[in-house]
C-alpha cells in the first residue's frame, strides 16, 4: 500500500491524546508541543516539506554506531492490559480533496491510481531486471514532481540501487556498460545520502548494504574493478556511514550481503584504519564472528521443490529468463518429496506434510502455503494419466472426466500464454506511453504483469479460480466478478512468491502462543517487531490492471478449452458427437442491464455438481497448524505469508471497504502505536486452539454419506417432483405460466441445493484434514473493529454445523462448578434459556434420559437432539455431558467443550448503558434480577397492554390484534431497533410475523393496516422502555449528518480567495457569503464520520457516492468502482449508519477488552461478536471479567469523549447555511409542533421520517439539534444571503441504489452506465447561490442527559451475559 | 350478422359507432371492461341499445375469454374452418397506454399457431388502436432499428397493416380519452404523417399519435404446434446479438451452437435484424433438431414471458 510508503511519524505527530474530563486545550496540542500537523496549514507546499522534516527511518537513534547494546528507544507502544488507556489517542489525517483537485499531502495519503499503477508497473518491470531501463526513466520523472515526489519511499529507492546493482553484475555483453549501471547507482545513493538532500527520503539498511556491496564488487581494490564510475573512496563510505548513525554491527546482519560477508568486513576494517579508528576495526570483526548461522537450515529440502529455490539476494540477482516449471514433467518426478500415486486431494498436503515433517507444524504449515497452486496440476495430471492407462469406458471414466478436461486444457493454455505473452509484449511495446496528470508515464500495458508468474501458475490459477467461482452459480459468472478476483488472485500469488523468496532463509517467524498471561503475550510481541523483516514491499495494483490481466487469462483458457459431449439428433436418433466450448462469454439482460457473463457448458456444469473439486480451496483460507504470526502492523501478522493488502481478498488486519481513507488512518494509528492492544486482543483470539470434535465429525459423516437431509445438511437430491406438463399448455397461457414458475422454482431450488452441499462439502473436507490436528484461526476486524476468524468455510463463527464440529484443543477438568456450567450448556443449546440457572440446570436432569439417547444412539436412537435450536451443539453438549457423568469423577472430567455467554440483546445493553436508562437496563439484565429478564416478552406485554386499552374504547384494529401480539411478532424489529431500523423496515418484519398468525388477516390491504398499527405501537414502546437509548440514538445520526456536510477550513479558504475574484462580492475572512453553485459546494462534502474506539482504533464510515471507470479487457468493457478516487460522501447513509457502527465499535471493544482479561488470567476465549466462550471450568472467571471489562468501558464518559473527539477532530469545519437548511423543514415542523404540544419528529431516516406515523417514536428526543428554527430565520433573513430552497440537490436519492456490502468482491460492481436521472440532478444544481459558512462545532446538538442507572450494578447481575 | 367484441371500450366511443350500424350488420355488442371509472360510460349505453353487453372483466385476464367463450352469449357463434376469414366474430381493442399492451399482443397473436382462444372459431380478424410506438415493433422492417421478437413473432401470424391514415386520428386529444394534460401536450408533438413522428413523441406519453391497424392471422402458420416455446428461445436470445452477423450470434443459443450454421441453406452473414420469417424458420429447425439444445435456460427465459401474464389473484 502506498501510503505505508512514507513513515509514520507524521502520523504519530498527528495523534493526540484526549481523557475523560481531564481534557483541557493544552492537551490537545500533543506531548511535543507541535504546531498543529496539517491542519492549520493552509498552504499545501509547506506542509509537505513540514512533513518531510518528520520522516524518520530506523537509523536515527544512536549516535555511537558500535555500542553493542544500544538503548532501545521509549517504546510507543503502550503496555498491554485488559484495562483502557487513561486517554484516547486520536489519528488526525486530511480530509480528502474533491475529485480532481490534488496537493502533495493529499497524494501523500490518498494516492490515487495513476500513482499506484505508476509503482506496480515499476515494480514489475524491476522484478527480474525485467526492463530496468524504462523503470528508471519513470521513476527520474517521478523524482521531478513535486507533487509524485511525496510518495516516494525509501524501499522504492532501495529497488532501483538493486536493480542497477543487478544490472552491473550480469555478465559483460556487447552494449552492455556496467560503468553507466554504477554511475546511476552511485548518483541515486548520493541523492539519497546527502546531508542537504532535497529528497524527503532518508536511506536504510538495506541502502547501505547494496553500496557497500557495489564497492567490494567493483571498486579498485575488486576481483573486478569497473573504470569511470564515480564512487565514493572507502573512507569516505564509511563516512556517510558514521554520519547517518548506521550500526555497523547491524548493517553486517543484512542478508544481502551473507554471501560476501568476509569481503565486505575487510573493506569497511581497511577503511577503519585507514580513517585512525582502529576502534571499529574490531568490533567489526566481532561482528562477523557472532553472525548467526541461519535457523532455518533444516526445512530447504522441502522449500527447493515446493518453491523455486532463489538466491539469496532474491530480487537482486534473479535473472531475467523463464521461470522454473513447477510441475515437473514425468521425468523429473521422482524429485518431489511427495507420493504423486497417493495423492488424492489438494487437502492431502496437511496430512501428507504431517508424514514427511510429522513433528514440525511449522514448516508443514509453510508448506501448505507455499504449494497451493502446483499441488493442483500435480494431481489433474495424475489422474488424467491414470485415466489414460485404464481406459476403460463406463463409470470410473466418468468419474476422472472433469479432471482430464483440466489436465488438457492446462496444457493447450500453457502453450498458448507461451506464445501470447511475446506477442502482447512486441504490441505494447510499440504504443506510446501516456502521461499522466502527475507528469509521469503511465504505460497502458500489462505484459510486464503477466511475466510475473510462470505461465503454468496461471494457467493452474485461472483454471481453479474460474471453476470456484462458478461453483454453486447459475451456469456462469459475471465477468467483471471472474476477472478482478482472477487479477487479484495473481497478484497475491505474486506477492505470496516474492515474500517466500525473500524469506527463504529468515529464521522462524515469532508465533503467538496459546500459553502465558499478558506479559508473556506482550513480549511474544515484542520478539516479534524486533525480528528482522525481511518481506519485501510489494506495491497494489490498480482494479483496472486486476481486470485486465483477469481478462487477459480467461480469455486464454476460453479460447482453448473445450469439452466433448455425446448426444443425439431428435431427427435421426443417430448419436451426435461435438467438441464445445467449455465455457463462453454472452452478455444478458438483467433489470434493462447488460451484463457480461462467462457461462458454462452444460455439460461441465453437469460434471461439476456430481464431483465437487477441492483445488478451490486455498490454504491461506484454512485454518493454521500454528499460532499466527503475532499482528505487529496492518500487514504483519497471520499467515506466515501473508503480508497481504488492503483491498485485495488475503487477510489483512481489517477487511476494508472501498475506504483508502480507513487504510490510511489505519496505517498512522498503527505506526503510531495506537493499535497495540487492539493486535494483542486479535493475538489472543487467534492463539486458541481448536480441534474437530471426532464424535460429531463421525456423525455428520455417516449422515452426509447417506444423502439424508438434516439440519443444516442439504439432502443429495433434493425430493422435488417436476410437474407433468399440462395438457392445455400451449393454449391456456394460466396452464403455461403456473407450470413454468413451478419448473424454474425447482431449478432454483436445485441450484441452491447444491450450492449448500458445496459448502458443506467444503466444510466436511477441511474437517477431515484437519481430524486430529491442534490448529488455530487468525482473525482480523472489520471496519469497525469486530473480529472475525479470517478462514472462511469452517470456523467458530459459521452456522450450527461448524460450531458442532469444533471444540477446544485443550481440556479442563470440570470442577463443581463447570460441571454445573456444562448442564446449563445443555440446556441453552436446547433453547430452553429463559429460566433461571437453577432451572435450567433442573430441566437438564430431567432430561437425562433424552440427553443420554442421544448421546449414545445419535442417530439410531430417539434424534432428541434434533428438536433443539441448535441441533448439533446440543449434541456436542449431551455428548461431553453423558461422557462426564459415564467418568468415574464427572467433577474430573477434563473436559474440551467451549461453553458460551451470550449477551442479552447486546446492542441494547451497550445502550442501556450509555443512556443510564433504568427500565431499559433491567429488560437486558444489566440490572440484578432473580431470573433472566426477556425484552421481547416485555415489549410484547406493553403493546398488548396499549392494544387493550385501545380496544376498550372501541378502536376496530385494536380489537382483532388484542391477545395475539407473541413475543416473536415483536422480536426482530426490537432486536434490529439497535440498528437504526426504519418504520417501514419494521412495518415489513411485523407484517411478516402478523401473516404467519393463522386467520388473523385475509387481505392485502387488511395485512398492510394491521402491520402498520403494531408496529407504531411497537416503536413507541420501544421508544418508552429506552428512552435513553432512542434520545441517544437520535444524537449520533444527527451529528454525523452535520459533519458529513461540513467542508474543511482549508477547502473554505480556496472558496472564499475564488469568490474574492470575482467582482462585486466582498469576502470577509471566516464568515465570508460565498457565491457558488451548489453542485460546488456538494463537491466539497468530502468529510466522512471518523470517531476512536476507546482501544484508539481510528473507525472511518466508507460510505461515499460510487464513481465508475471504464475500462477496456481483452473480454469486454467493464465498469468499477475506483476504490483510489475518494468522491463526495454520502451524508444520509453517513449519518443513518453512524449509531449502529458506534455500537458495534463499543461491543468490539468489549469482547477485546474481555479477551485480553481472559488471557491474563490464562483462559481458553473465543468469541462471536457478544456470545463469549471459553470452558465450562472458567466459566466463572470469565463471567466476571466481562462484567469488569463492561463496567469499565462505560465508567468512562464515552459520549463525553466523543464530543470533545469531534470539536478537536472537525475543529474549524464549516457548514453552508444553505446546506443545514435542509433540516429546516423537521426543525420548523418540530418547533410548531412543540407549541402544539406534539413530540418532534426524528430526521434520522428520511424514509422514517416523511411517514408521519415514526414521529411519535421520538418522543424523548427534543431538543437535539441547537440550530434551530429561529437561528436559521436570523441567518437567511440577511439581504446579501440568497438561498435557493429548491436548488439543494438531494443527496440521498443518488445513492439510494448504493449497497453496503462486506464482501470484498463486491466492490467489482457490474456493466452499467451512469443513470440519466443523476446526470440531470447534477445539471440542476448548477444555479448559483449565496450563502454563510457556519462552524460546525457551534451548532453541534448537546448531549442527551443521562438517566440514573448505576453501572456498576452489573457486576452483581447474574443474567448480563448467560 | 356479426357479433362484435369490444375489449378496453374505455368510455364507449368505438363501441357507439358500432351500435350505429343496424341490428342486420351489428347483432351483438361486447363490451370487456372492468373499470369502476369507465362502466358509468358504458351502462346508459347498454340501458339504452339491448344489444350491448357488457362483461365486467379485465380483458388483460385470460380467464376472461375462457369465461366468455363458455357463456351464451357466445353460443350462437359459428366455427368456420382455418382458410376462410370469420365472417361474423371480430375483435376490436383499444390497447391501453402501458407496458402491458406489448404482452398482450404478443399473447394474443401466439394462439393463432394453436388455433386457441377466439381462433378456436376460425380466423378472426382484429382491428387494434395502438401506440403509435407499439406498431412501430410489431411491424418494423428488417433493419429497423426497432425489428425484435415480437416483430418476428408478428410476421409469423399475422397479415398486418394501418387500416386508417395516421392523420385522421390526429391529433390525439381530439380523439382519445383519457385527455392529456396541459405537461403532456406541451410533450407530445401533433404528428400528422410518419415523418412527422420523432423519437421525441415515439414514447409513451399520453397524447402521442394512437394508429388504427386491423390484424388477420395468417392461413399458412409457419410456427408448428408446440413449437413456440423454440421460436421464443431463439428469437429472445439472437435478438441480444442483434446487430451482429448470425454466425456469430448463433452462439447464444447454447455454447458450440455454431455447429448449426451448417444446416442454414442461407447466407449466415446476414444481421440478426435482417432476418425474414422464412429465414428464422430454417434456424428454428435446426435448433430442434440439435442434440445440444439447452433445455434449462429455455425455463429460466421462459420465466419472463409468463411472469408478465397477470396472476388470476392480483
Amino acid at each position: 500500500m502506498l501510503s505505508s510508503r512514507l513513515s509514520a511519524a507524521p502520523a504519530e505527530r498527528m495523534c493526540r491524546h484526549i481523557g475523560g474530563r481531564r481534557y483541557s486545550p493544552r492537551a490537545f496540542r500533543g506531548s511535543h508541543g507541535s504546531t498543529r500537523g496539517y491542519a492549520t496549514s493552509s498552504k499545501p507546499a509547506n506542509a509537505s516539506v513540514a512533513y518531510a522534516v518528520q520522516t524518520s527511518n530506523d537509523y536515527s537513534a544512536p549516535p555511537f554506531p558500535l555500542s553493542s547494546s544500544p538503548k532501545p528507544p521509549p517504546s510507543i507502544y503502550p503496555a498491554l492490559s485488559s484495562s483502557l488507556p487513561s486517554r484516547i489517542p486520536l489519528t488526525l489525517l486530511p480530509t480528502p480533496l474533491p475529485v480532481g483537485e490534488s496537493s502533495p499531502l493529499n497524494t501523500h495519503f490518498f494516492p490515487d491510481s495513476s500513482v499506484q499503477h505508476t509503482f506496480s508497473v515499476m515494480d514489475a518491470l524491476l522484478r527480474d531486471g525485467y526492463d530496468v531501463p524504462r523503470a528508471a526513466r519513470m521513476f527520474d520523472s517521478l523524482r521531478r514532481s513535486p507533487e509524485a515526489r511525496s510518495t516516494l519511499d525509501v524501499d522504492l529507492y532501495n529497488s532501483f540501487l538493486g536493480a542497477y546493482l543487478t544490472e552491473a553484475l550480469k555478465e559483460t555483453t556487447r552494449g552492455h556498460d556496467r560503468s553507466a549501471w554504477l554511475n546511476s547507482l552511485w548518483q541515486l545513493f548520493g541523492d539519497l545520502t546527502s546531508r542537504a538532500s532535497k529528497w524527503i527520503v532518508r536511506p536504510n539498511r538495506e541502502s547501505f548494504a547494496i553500496a557497500l556491496l557495489a564497492l567490494v564488487k567493483f571498486s579498485d581494490t575488486s576481483d573486478t574493478p569497473v573504470i569511470n564510475v564515480t564512487e565514493p573512496t572507502k573512507e569516505a563510505f564509511l563516512r556517510v556511514l558514521l554520519e547517518q548513525h548506521v550500526m555497523l554491527s547491524d548493517l553486517m546482519k543484512a542478508p544481502l550481503l551473507q554471501y560476501d560477508i568476509e569481503a565486505c568486513s575487510r573493506l569497511l576494517r581497511v577503511a577503519a584504519l585507514d580513517s585512525g579508528r582502529a576502534d571499529i576495526a574490531m568490533e567489526l570483526g566481532k561482528a562477523v564472528f557472532s553472525a548467526a548461522p541461519d535457523q532455518l537450515e533444516g526445512i530447504p529440502e522441502v522449500l527447493a521443490v515446493t518453491a523455486p529455490k532463489f538466491p539469496v539476494l532474491t530480487r537482486i540477482l534473479r535473472v531475467r529468463g523463464k521461470r522454473i516449471r513447477q510441475v515437473p514433467s514425468p521425468s523429473e518426478g521422482d524429485q518431489t518429496p511427495f507420493n504423486l500415486q497417493s495423492m488424492r486431494d489438494y487437502l492431502e498436503q496437511v496430512r501428507l506434510g504431517r508424514a514427511s515433517l510429522h513433528d514440525d507444524p511449522t514448516a508443514r504449515q509453510r508448506l501448505m502455503e507455499e504449494s497451493a497452486y502446483q499441488v493442483a496440476a500435480q494431481r489433474w495430471r495424475h489422474e488424467a494419466e491414470g485415466l489414460a492407462k485404464l481406459s476403460i469406458p463406463g463409470g470410473s471414466m466418468q468419474k476422472t472426466r472433469l479432471k482430464n478436461w483440466m489436465w488438457e486444457w492446462y496444457q493447450t493454455m500453457i502453450e498458448r500464454l507461451d506464445n501470447e505473452i511475446p506477442t502482447l509484449e512486441e504490441q505494447e511495446s510499440v504504443k506510446s506511453s501516456v502521461h499522466t496528470s502527475l507528469g509521469t508515464y503511465l504505460h497502458g500495458g500489462i505484459a510486464p504483469y503477466l511475466r510475473l508468474l510462470a505461465t503454468d501458475k496461471m494457467a493452474t490459477m485461472t483454471i481453479t479460480e474460474l471453476l470456484r467461482y462458478s461453483c454453486g452459480m447459475e451456469g456462469g459468472v459475471r465477468t467483471t466478478r471472474a476477472a478482478v478476483s482472477l487479477g487479484r488472485a495473481i497478484e497475491i500469488e505474486h506477492d505470496a512468491e516474492v515474500n517466500m523468496a525473500s524469506r527463504a532463509n529468515e529464521p522462524n517467524a515469532v508465533l503467538t502462543s496459546s500459553e502465558g498471561g499478558l506479559t508473556e503475550l506482550a513480549a511474544i510481541r515484542r520478539a516479534a517487531r524486533e525480528t528482522t523483516d525481511l518481506s519485501e514491499h510489494v506495491p497494489e495494483w490498480t482494479q483496472a490492471i486486476r481486470a485486465r490481466v483477469g481478462s487477459f487469462l480467461l480469455d486464454a483458457l476460453m479460447d482453448v478449452a473445450t469439452v466433448s459431449r455425446t448426444g443425439r439428433r431428435p431427427s435421426t436418433g443417430e448419436d451426435v458427437s461435438e467438441e464445445q466450448p467449455a465455457f463462453a462469454h454472452t452478455y444478458e439482460f438483467l433489470h434493462g442491464r447488460k451484463i457480461g457473463m462467462i457461462k458454462l457448458n452444460d455439460e461441465l456444469a453437469a460434471q461439476l455438481s456430481s464431483e465437487p473439486i477441492r483445488d478451490a480451496l486455498h490454504p491461506r483460507q484454512l485454518p493454521m497448524l500454528i499460532p499466527p504470526r503475532p499482528w505487529i502492523d496492518v500487514e504483519k501478522g497471520g499467515y506466515m505469508y501473508s503480508k497481504s493488502r488492503a483491498f485485495i481478498s488475503a487477510a489483512p488486519v481489517m477487511r476494508f471497504k472501498d475506504s483508502l481513507e480507513q487504510s490510511s488512518f489505519l496505517r498512522s494509528a498503527s505506526s503510531a502505536g495506537h493499535l497495540e492492544s487492539m493486535f494483542a486482543a486479535l493475538d489472543v483470539l487467534g492463539s486458541t486452539p481448536w480441534t474437530i470434535n471426532r464424535p460429531i465429525f463421525d456423525v455428520v459423516l455417516t449422515v452426509w454419506n447417506t444423502g439424508e437431509a438434516f439440519p443444516k445438511l442439504p439432502p443429495v437430491g433434493l425430493d422435488l417432483e417436476d410437474p407433468p406438463k399440462p395438457a392445455d399448455y400451449e393454449v391456456n397461457p394460466t396452464a403455461r405460466r403456473d407450470y413454468v414458475r413451478v419448473m424454474s422454482q425447482n431449478i432454483q431450488k436445485r441450484l441452491e441445493n447444491h450450492s449448500i452441499r458445496c459448502d458443506v462439502n467444503y466444510k466436511m473436507e477441511i474437517a477431515r484434514a484437519f481430524l486430529g490436528e491442534r490448529f488455530y484461526f487468525p482473525h482480523n476486524v472489520d471496519f469497525r473493529g469486530r473480529a472475525y476468524p479470517v478462514p472462511p468455510n469452517l470456523n467458530h463463527m459459521g452456522d450450527d454445523l461448524c460450531r458442532g464440529l469444533l471444540t477446544f484443543a485443550d481440556k479442563k477438568a470440570l470442577g463443581e462448578r463447570g460441571f454445573r456450567w456444562l448442564k446449563i450448556h445443555v440446556a441453552n443449546k436446547f433453547g430452553y434459556d429463559k429460566a433461571s440457572l437453577e432451572e435450567r440446570v433442573n430441566w437438564t436432569m430431567e432430561h437425562l434420559d433424552d440427553i443420554y439417547d442421544s448421546a449414545t444412539k445419535p442417530l439410531e436412537g430417539r434424534r432428541w437432539w434434533l428438536g433443539a435450536d441448535d441441533p448439533w451443539q446440543c449434541l456436542a453438549a449431551c455428548i461431553e455431558l453423558h461422557n462426564a457423568l459415564e467418568s468415574p469423577n464427572p467433577l474430573e472430567f477434563e473436559s474440551s467443550l467451549p461453553v458460551h455467554q451470550d449477551g442479552t440483546c447486546n446492542g441494547l445493553q451497550h445502550y442501556a448503558a450509555l443512556g443510564g436508562d433504568g427500565q431499559g437496563a433491567q429488560q437486558v439484565n444489566l440490572d440484578v434480577g432473580d431470573r433472566p429478564a426477556d425484552v421481547y416478552t416485555f415489549v410484547a406485554d406493553m403493546v398488548e397492554k396499549r392494544l387493550e386499552e385501545a380496544a376498550e374504547k372501541g378502536h376496530p384494529l385494536a380489537e382483532r390484534l388484542k391477545g395475539r401480539i407473541a413475543r416473536k411478532v415483536v422480536k426482530q424489529t426490537v432486536m434490529t431497533t439497535v440498528y437504526g431500523v426504519t418504520f417501514v423496515g419494521a412495518r415489513d418484519q411485523i407484517r411478516r410475523q402478523l401473516d404467519a398468525i393463522p386467520g388473523l388477516t385475509q387481505t392485502e390491504n387488511e395485512s398492510y393496516s394491521l402491520a402498520v398499527y403494531v408496529a407504531k405501537i411497537t416503536l413507541a414502546c420501544i421508544g418508552d422502555l429506552f428512552g435513553g437509548a432512542r434520545s441517544i440514538q437520535g444524537w449520533l445520526t444527527q451529528v454525523a449528518g452535520l459533519i458529513s456536510k461540513s467542508i474543511p477550513p482549508e477547502r473554505i479558504d480556496m472558496l472564499l480567495n475564488v469568490a474574492e475574484k470575482s467582482p462585486g462580492s466582498e469576502p470577509d475572512k471566516h464568515e465570508g457569503r460565498v457565491k457558488r453553485s451548489m453542485s460546488a459546494l456538494v463537491r466539497e462534502q468530502m468529510t466522512s464520520m471518523i470517531w476512536t474506539t476507546p482501544l484508539g482504533m481510528p473507525v472511518v464510515q466508507p460510505y461515499r457516492k460510487q464513481v465508475k471507470k471504464q475500462i477496456f479487457t481483452a473480454l469486454q468493457t467493464i465498469f468499477i468502482a475506483d476504490p483510489n478516487l475518494p468522491s463526495e460522501v454520502s451524508p444520509r447513509k453517513q449519518a443513518s449508519a453512524f449509531p449502529p457502527n458506534f455500537i458495534h465499535s463499543l461491543d468490539a471493544t468489549h469482547m477485546m477488552l474481555t479477551a485480553l482479561g481472559c488471557r491474563d488470567k490464562q483462559l481458553t476465549f473465543a468469541s462471536v461478536h457478544d456470545s463469549y466462550w471459553t470452558h465450562a471450568a472458567s466459566i466463572d472467571e470469565m463471567s466476571e471479567t466481562i462484567r469488569d471489562t463492561f463496567v469499565r468501558l462505560h465508567s468512562a464518559d464515552i459520549l463525553g469523549n466523543l464530543l470533545l473527539e469531534i470539536e478537536q477532530r472537525y475543529k474549524d469545519y464549516k457548514i453552508p447555511v444553505s446546506s443545514v437548511k435542509g433540516q429546516k423543514p423537521h426543525n420548523f415542523r418540530r418547533s410548531i409542533r412543540r407549541k402544539l404540544g406534539h413530540p418532534p419528529p426524528a430526521d434520522a431516516e428520511p424514509a422514517a421520517a416523511a411517514d408521519d406515523t415514526s414521529e411519535q417514536l421520538w418522543a424523548a428526543a427534543t431538543g437535539l439539534l441547537r440550530f434551530t428554527h429561529q437561528d436559521y430565520e436570523k441567518l437567511s433573513a440577511q439581504s446579501e444571503i440568497a438561498v435557493e430552497m429548491n436548488s439543494t440537490p438531494k443527496m440521498g436519492d443518488a445513492d439510494a441504489d448504493e449497497h453496503v456490502d462486506e464482501d470484498a468482491d463486491a466492490r467489482a460492481d457490474e456493466d452499467g452506465d451512469e443513470k440519466p436521472r443523476a446526470r440531470a440532478k447534477r445539471l440542476k444544481g448548477k444555479e448559483i447561490v449565496m450563502t454563510r459558512f457556519i462552524n460546525l462545532t457551534e451548532i453541534l446538538p448537546p448531549l442527551p442527559p443521562k438517566g440514573a442507572f448505576d453501572i456498576q450494578k452489573i457486576k452483581d447481575s447474574l443474567y448480563f451475559f448467560s | 350478422p356479426a357479433p362484435q367484441l369490444t375489449a378496453y371500450p374505455g368510455v364507449g366511443s368505438l363501441t357507439r359507432a358500432l351500435l350505429e350500424h343496424p341490428p342486420s350488420v351489428v347483432k351483438r355488442v361486447i363490451a370487456i371492461e372492468d373499470s369502476p371509472g369507465l362502466l358509468p360510460f358504458l351502462e346508459p349505453l347498454a340501458a339504452a341499445d339491448p344489444r350491448l353487453h357488457i362483461i365486467r372483466a379485465n380483458p388483460f385476464r385470460w380467464e376472461t375469454y375462457s369465461d366468455l367463450m363458455a357463456s351464451p352469449l357466445m353460443a350462437d357463434v359459428a366455427r368456420h374452418p382455418w382458410e376462410e376469414v370469420h365472417p361474423g366474430l371480430q375483435l376490436m381493442c383499444r390497447m391501453p397506454l402501458t407496458i402491458g399492451s406489448e404482452q398482450l399482443m404478443s399473447q394474443f397473436l401466439r394462439f393463432a399457431p394453436n388455433r386457441a382462444w377466439l381462433f378456436q372459431y376460425g380466423r378472426l380478424p382484429m382491428g387494434f388502436l395502438l401506440p403509435y410506438s407499439l406498431w412501430d415493433r410489431l411491424s418494423a422492417k428488417p433493419l429497423d432499428p426497432t425489428r425484435c421478437k415480437l416483430t418476428v413473432m408478428t410476421e409469423a401470424t399475422c397479415h398486418t397493416r394501418l387500416s386508417l391514415p395516421l392523420a385522421t386520428l390526429q391529433p390525439y386529444a381530439a380523439h382519445f380519452h383519457p385527455s392529456p394534460s396541459q405537461q403532456d401536450l406541451r410533450r407530445a408533438q401533433t404528428a400528422v404523417h410518419i415523418s412527422d413522428i420523432t423519437a421525441r413523441n415515439k414514447g409513451k406519453q399520453l397524447g402521442h399519435p394512437y394508429v388504427s391497424a386491423s390484424f388477420t392471422p395468417r392461413t399458412e402458420q409457419v410456427v408448428r404446434r408446440a413449437g413456440l416455446d423454440h421460436w421464443d428461445y431463439v428469437t429472445r436470445m439472437m435478438f441480444v446479438s442483434r446487430a451482429q452477423p448470425v454466425s456469430e450470434a448463433i452462439d447464444r443459443l447454447g455454447l458450440g451452437g455454431k455447429s448449426l450454421l451448417k444446416q442454414l441453406k442461407f447466407d449466415t452473414s446476414k444481421l440478426v435484424k435482417e432476418l425474414e420469417v422464412h429465414e428464422w424458420t430454417q434456424v428454428v429447425d435446426a435448433f430442434v433438431d440439435w442434440p445440444f439444445a439447452p433445455s434449462v435456460y429455455m425455463i429460466q427465459g421462459m420465466l419472463e414471458d409468463v411472469d408478465a401474464v397477470r396472476s388470476s389473484k392480483a
